[in-house]
C-alpha cells in the first residue's frame, strides 16, 4: 500500500494547526480500530474524511469528539491551542467540538425546541433559536413536535442545528446524507453551503464521497484505520486510480 | 433507555438473598464425646463444668435472647456464690450452697441460634463437642426447641428448654433427656377460658388468626378446644404465613365475618405487627358487633412484644408463664436481684431461663453426679417451691412443669415502662392439668423414651 | 362486589410503598444503570428517621416523684418529655403525637445526605462494572446499613404511631351504599396512600416540567449525546440519586404507623420491589409505578381465604409467579422500551 502525501498538506510541515490529530490509537474494548492516524485542519478549512466501510471514518470523529468508545489509549488532539486528548466528551464540547453523529440520535420524549434547548443549557452558546429557525424553517414549523416524529432529513436538520445552538470551533458531520433521498439531499447541502460561508471549520465523513469532496476544501482517505491519502480534495475527484483504490468509485 | 449493555442475564443474576443451611445429619463419634472413665457425655474432670447457652442472638428475637443471656448469667453468678444468691435463698431445696455444682465452678459458653433449627443445632453440637457443654437451656421457639432437644438426646446431655410454648415439645416430641419449665398451650387455653367466659360471656363467635407452624397450630387447637367446651363458636381459623408484616388483609375480612372476637395465634413480629393493624389501623377494638363490644386475645404474651405494640395492648387480654409482679417469695428476689443487676425487670423468658438452670444445677447435687440419667432420676417427681412461679411440680411422666399460670391484660394506664401489663388472674395448677397421654400431647404413642448418658 | 372493593383498597398502600420503591429504583438504574440492592435499606433508614425524631421529640426530664414506687421498691422516676415542658402539655403532647408527619421535614435532608454519602462513597466505583457486581457490593452495603440500625435500636420493632386524629377508619361502605363494616379502610392507609400518590406526581411533574427535568430525561434516553452537548450528565445523575433515596425514605417515613419499623424491614420489601421493576419494565418509571400497585392489588387478592384455601401458599408466591409470566411472554416488562432485556 502506497502513501500518497501530498507535501503541501499541513501535517508534515507541523505549522500551528487550528485542529492537530497526532497520531492516535483508540480501542473498542480490545479491538484495535484507529491504527496511528494524524491529520491536520485549518480554520475555515472543510475536509472530508473518506475510505471504505470500516475504515474507521466514524471512529475517528468519535475520537476526536472524545467519547467513551472508542477509547483514546494514546497520541494527541489539539484544538486552538487546547489539549483535548484528556477531556471527557462533555468538556470537550465546552472546549469547542460540535458532533453531529451518525444516525441522528435525536432525544425521544423531548420536542425539536427542546432538543435546540437541550445544546444550550451549557455555555458556550452559538446560534440563536430565532436565526436557527431562519435557516432550518421547517425545524420552526414543527418546533412543538416530539423530534423523533420528523422525517429523515428533518431530523437530519435537526441534529445540525444542535450543533450550531453550540458555540462550535469545529463542526464534525457523520454521514449526513446516509439514508436520505437524492431531493433531501440537495436540501442539506445547501444548509452546508450556508455553514461552509459562515467560515464554520468542518470535517465530514461521507460514503457518498463525490458530494462530500464537492463541498470540501482537503480530504483525507482512511484504510483498515490508517491515513492512506491527505491531500487537496480536488486532487482526489481528478485521480480515477486514487478513487478507485481507496474509494472504489 | 440508554445505549448501555442490558442483558437479562446480567440483570437476573440476583444474588441469592440468604441461602439457609442444608440440615446436616448429626454423627457424634465416641471419641468426640470424651466418655471417659465415668461413662457420659462431657464428664467434668477438672475444676469447672460448662453450661451451653443456646439463645437466639440475632434475627428477630435477638432481645429476648439477650434478656436469657442476662439471667443466664445470673444464675451461674449465684450458683458461683457470687451477687445476692437471688433465688437460693428462697428455693425451696436446701441442697445448692453456692459454692458451684458438686463443687465445681460453674462456666458458660454461649451460642446463636438465629430463632432456625438448623443454625440451633448447629451451635449446640458446637458448644457440647468443642466447649464440652453438659447442659444445654434457651432459645425462643418451639421449632428450635425440638430440633436442639432432639440433638441434646442423640448427645447424651441434658436439655432445659427456655421459652418454648408448643404442646409438642413435651407431647409428642418428649425426649427423656429434656425438660420443660416454661406453660404450655394447653395451660394457655385452660386458663384463659373461663377468664374469657366471665369477662366477655359464653355467648361469643370467635376468628383465629394462626402463625402457620407448630406452636400457631398447637395453640389453636387448645384455645379452640377449651373455648368451644365453654359455649364459644369458633367461626374461622385462619393461617397466616409467619413471613408476614402486614396483616390488613387478613383483618379485613373478620368484621364481616359475625366474629365479635380476633384471636391472634401470633408471637414476636407476627404479633406486634397483627395487633398494630387491628387496634391502630382497623381500630376493632372501638367496634360494635353483635351488641357486643369487639375484643381481641392474644394467648400468649411477652413483654418485649408488648413494648413493640405499644399502647394497642391495651385491655387485651392473654397467658404468660410468669410476670414480674408476682408478689410470691421467690419471684420478688429474683426481681430484686435482677433489676439491681440490670436496671430492669425480668422478662417471663429470663425468669424460664433462670430456673431451669437453679434447677439442674439443684438436681446434679441431689443426685450426687452429673451423669444424666441421675439428673432425670432427679429431676422426674421433683416438687419445689421459691423459684418465683409458687409450688411446682416437674412431672416425671413427661418432663413438664405444672404450676398456676398467670392470666394478664394490656393495662389501660401505666405508670411506667414495665407495668404495662396486669395480672388479671392466678390460674391454680389443677385447672390447667391434663393426662400425659392427652390427644394433643402425643396421645398414647408419645413416649419420653430412655436417657441416654452418651459415651 | 364489597369484597372485591375492598382487597382492592388493601392493595393500594402496600402498592404505594412498592411503587415508591420501584420508582427510586428505576430512576437510578435508569439514570446510573446501577442495580442498586441497598435501596430497600434506604426504605428503612427512612422510617428509623421517623423513630429517631420521635424519641427525640420525647426526650425527657427525669424527676423523682417520691409518691410513687419503681418496681425495685425504690421513688419512681417520672418522664416528661422537654418538649411539654417547654410549651406546655397540650402543644408539646401533640408535637410528640405528631412525630411521624413532622419526620417528613426532617427526613428529607437525612435521606439526601444518606443518598449522596452512598452514592459519592461507594456505588459510582461500581458504575461501569458488570451488575452482577454492583448487586453483590449494594446487597453488603444493605446488610452493613440493617446491622447499624439494630445495634442502635435492637430487633424489635419499635411502635410509632400515627397522630391520634388519624386512627381509626372510614366506612367507605356506607359511602357506596352498601351496609356497615363491609368495606372499611383505615384513616391512615388513606393518608398514606395520597401522600405516595402526590410524590409520584412531584417526582413526574419534575422530570416533565423543570429543565433539570428535562436534561434527566435526556440523559435516560441517551446519555451519550447528552455528553456531546456539553452536558455533564453525571453530577445531575447524582442528584436524582439523592432524589430517589428521599423518595424511598419519605416512603419509609410514613409507612411507620402501618407496620412498625424493625431493622429487617428494608430487605423485606427490597426483593419484591425488584420485581416490581422487572415486571413494569427496567428503565420505565410509569412502568414502575403502574406495576407497584398492580402486584400490591394482586397480593392482596391471593391473600383472601378464598385464594389461600384454593391454592394453598398463593399468596407468598404470587408476585413471582406473574414475574415469571412476564419475563417469559414480554421480558421487557409491561411499559419497557422494544429492546431492553430482550437477548
Amino acid at each position: 500500500m502506497t502513501r500518497n502525501f501530498d507535501p503541501n498538506a499541513s501535517h508534515a510541515a507541523t505549522a500551528y494547526a487550528y485542529l492537530s490529530v497526532s497520531d492516535i490509537h483508540a480501542y473498542y474494548g480490545e479491538s484495535y480500530i484507529v491504527q496511528g492516524i494524524s491529520f491536520n485542519v485549518h480554520e475555515g478549512e472543510i475536509l472530508a474524511l473518506l475510505g471504505r466501510n470500516g475504515a474507521g471514518k466514524t471512529s475517528t470523529l468519535r475520537t476526536i469528539a472524545r467519547l467513551d468508545d472508542p477509547s483514546l489509549r494514546s497520541g494527541e488532539i489539539w484544538l486552538d491551542h487546547k489539549p483535548m486528548h484528556d477531556m471527557k466528551s462533555h468538556q470537550a464540547s465546552v472546549a469547542g467540538i460540535g458532533l453531529v453523529p451518525e444516525d441522528r440520535r435525536i432525544i425521544p420524549g423531548l420536542t425539536v425546541e427542546e432538543n435546540i434547548k437541550l445544546a444550550q443549557i451549557v455555555e458556550p452558546k452559538g446560534w440563536g433559536l430565532e436565526r436557527i429557525y431562519g435557516l432550518f424553517p421547517r425545524l420552526g414549523e414543527r418546533r412543538k413536535q416530539e423530534g423523533v416524529t420528523l422525517s429523515g432529513g428533518e431530523q437530519q436538520m435537526l441534529s445540525i442545528a444542535r450543533a450550531l445552538a453550540r458555540d462550535i470551533k469545529v463542526l464534525l458531520l457523520d454521514e449526513p446524507y446516509e439514508g436520505l433521498a437524492p431531493v433531501i439531499v440537495q436540501e442539506i447541502a445547501k444548509t452546508l453551503n450556508v455553514i461552509r460561508d459562515q467560515g464554520i471549520t468542518t470535517i465530514i465523513v461521507e460514503q457518498n464521497a463525490v458530494a462530500a469532496l464537492e463541498l470540501s476544501d482537503r480530504a483525507v482517505i482512511l484504510d483498515t484505520g490508517s491515513v492512506v491519502f491527505d491531500g487537496s480534495a480536488k486532487e482526489v475527484l481528478e485521480n480515477e486510480a486514487l478513487r478507485h483504490e481507496y474509494l472504489a468509485i | 433507555m440508554s445505549k448501555t449493555d442490558l442483558t437479562r442475564r446480567g440483570v437476573l443474576r440476583t444474588g441469592a438473598a440468604g441461602i439457609g443451611a442444608l440440615a446436616t445429619p448429626v454423627i457424634f463419634t465416641g471419641a468426640a464425646t470424651a466418655a471417659s472413665h465415668t461413662g457420659f457425655t462431657n464428664a467434668p474432670t477438672g475444676r469447672n463444668v460448662t453450661l451451653g447457652f443456646n439463645v437466639p442472638q440475632t434475627g428477630p428475637y435477638a432481645d429476648e435472647g439477650a434478656d436469657e443471656l442476662l439471667a443466664q448469667q445470673l444464675a451461674v453468678e449465684h450458683l458461683n456464690g457470687e451477687g445476692d444468691g437471688g433465688c437460693l435463698n428462697t428455693f425451696s431445696s436446701k441442697a445448692l450452697r453456692g459454692n458451684g455444682i458438686l463443687g465445681k465452678k460453674v462456666t458458660f459458653v454461649t451460642g446463636d441460634t438465629q430463632t432456625k433449627s438448623d443454625a440451633a443445632r448447629a451451635s449446640a453440637k458446637s458448644m457440647i463437642e468443642k466447649d464440652g457443654a453438659i447442659m444445654i437451656n434457651g432459645g425462643s421457639s418451639s421449632g428450635v426447641a425440638v430440633a436442639v432437644q432432639g440433638l441434646c438426646q442423640e448427645a447424651g446431655v441434658i436439655f432445659m428448654a427456655g421459652l418454648t410454648h408448643a404442646n409438642d415439645t413435651t407431647g409428642k416430641d418428649r425426649k427423656a433427656n429434656g425438660f420443660r419449665h416454661f406453660f404450655n398451650a394447653y395451660m394457655s387455653g385452660a386458663a384463659l377460658a373461663p377468664v374469657l367466659a366471665n369477662e366477655m360471656g359464653r355467648d361469643r363467635r370467635a376468628y383465629h388468626l394462626t402463625a402457620d407452624y407448630n406452636w400457631g397450630w398447637t395453640q389453636e387447637e387448645s384455645i379452640v378446644a377449651s373455648t368451644e367446651a365453654l359455649g364459644w363458636e369458633t367461626v374461622e381459623t385462619v393461617k397466616t404465613p409467619l413471613a408476614s408484616t402486614d396483616f390488613s388483609s387478613y383483618i379485613t375480612p373478620v368484621l364481616n365475618s359475625g366474629a365479635d372476637v380476633l384471636v391472634l395465634n401470633h408471637y414476636g413480629g407476627n404479633m406486634v405487627n397483627s395487633l398494630t393493624n387491628a387496634v391502630q389501623g382497623f381500630d376493632l377494638l372501638s367496634k360494635q358487633v353483635n351488641g357486643k363490644d369487639f375484643k381481641i386475645v392474644v394467648p400468649l404474651y411477652s413483654e418485649l412484644m408488648a413494648t413493640g405494640a405499644g399502647r394497642n395492648i391495651k385491655g387485651v387480654l392473654g397467658s404468660m408463664n410468669y410476670n414480674w409482679q408476682l408478689p410470691n417469695n421467690g419471684s420478688k428476689a429474683f426481681v430484686r436481684s435482677f433489676g439491681e443487676k440490670y436496671g430492669k425487670p425480668p422478662s417471663n423468658s429470663a425468669q424460664t431461663c433462670y430456673a431451669q438452670v437453679l434447677l439442674y444445677a439443684d438436681a446434679v447435687e441431689r443426685a450426687g453426679s452429673f451423669n444424666p440419667c441421675a439428673v432425670v432420676e432427679a429431676l422426674e417427681g421433683f416438687e419445689f417451691d421459691g423459684l418465683g412461679n409458687g409450688k411446682t411440680l416437674y412431672r416425671a411422666a413427661d418432663h413438664q412443669c405444672f404450676k398456676d399460670v398467670l392470666v394478664v391484660r394490656g393495662a389501660e394506664n401505666p405508670k411506667s415502662a414495665y407495668d404495662t401489663l396486669e395480672i388479671v388472674e392466678i390460674t391454680p395448677v389443677a385447672q390447667v392439668t391434663y393426662p400425659p397421654d392427652h390427644a394433643m400431647f402425643g396421645g398414647r404413642s408419645a413416649t419420653l423414651g430412655s436417657c441416654n448418658p452418651g459415651a | 362486589m364489597d369484597s372485591i372493593i375492598l382487597q382492592v383498597l388493601n392493595g393500594l398502600d402496600k402498592g404505594a410503598a412498592y411503587a415508591l420503591i420501584a420508582l427510586g429504583l428505576t430512576l437510578i438504574f435508569g439514570t446510573l444503570g446501577v442495580v442498586n440492592f441497598a435501596h430497600g435499606a434506604l426504605f428503612m433508614i427512612g422510617a428509623f428517621c421517623a423513630v429517631f425524631l420521635q424519641r427525640v421529640l420525647s426526650y425527657s426530664r427525669i424527676s423523682i416523684d417520691e409518691s410513687q414506687k419503681d418496681f425495685l421498691g425504690n421513688p419512681l422516676k417520672v418522664e416528661t418529655p422537654f418538649v411539654e415542658i417547654w410549651f406546655g402539655p397540650d402543644v408539646g403532647g401533640s408535637i410528640v403525637d405528631w412525630s411521624v408527619p413532622l419526620a417528613i421535614l426532617f427526613a428529607i435532608p437525612v435521606m439526601i445526605a444518606v443518598g449522596f454519602a452512598m452514592e459519592r462513597g461507594l456505588i459510582k466505583h461500581f458504575y461501569k462494572r458488570p451488575h452482577a457486581d454492583q448487586i453483590l457490593v449494594t446487597f453488603g452495603l444493605a446488610i452493613v446499613l440493617q446491622e447499624i440500625i439494630k445495634y442502635f435500636y435492637g430487633a424489635n420493632p419499635i411502635p410509632t404511631p400515627s397522630p391520634e386524629a388519624f386512627i381509626g377508619s372510614y366506612d367507605f361502605g356506607v359511602m357506596l351504599g352498601f351496609d356497615a363494616n363491609r368495606i372499611i379502610y383505615p384513616y391512615w392507609r388513606m393518608i398514606y396512600f395520597a401522600f405516595a400518590m402526590v410524590l409520584i406526581f412531584g417526582v413526574f411533574a419534575f422530570l416533565q416540567f423543570t429543565t433539570f427535568g428535562m436534561v434527566v430525561r435526556a440523559g435516560m434516553a441517551d446519555r451519550e449525546t447528552v455528553g456531546l452537548l456539553g452536558i455533564d450528565i453525571d453530577r445531575r445523575f447524582t442528584i436524582m440519586f439523592g432524589v430517589a433515596a428521599a423518595v424511598a425514605g419519605l416512603a419509609g417515613v410514613m409507612y411507620t404507623p402501618i407496620v412498625p419499623p424493625n431493622y429487617h424491614m428494608g430487605m423485606d420489601f427490597l426483593v419484591l420491589s425488584f420485581v416490581v421493576v422487572v415486571v413494569g419494565g427496567m428503565g420505565s418509571l410509569p412502568g414502575a409505578v403502574l406495576a407497584g400497585f398492580l402486584l400490591g392489588i394482586l397480593e392482596s387478592f391471593a391473600s383472601t381465604t378464598w385464594a389461600t384455601t384454593t391454592l394453598p401458599g398463593i399468596n407468598q408466591i404470587i408476585i413471582y409467579l406473574v414475574a415469571i409470566i412476564v419475563l417469559l411472554t414480554r421480558p421487557r416488562g409491561l411499559m419497557g422500551r422494544r429492546g431492553v432485556m430482550e437477548e
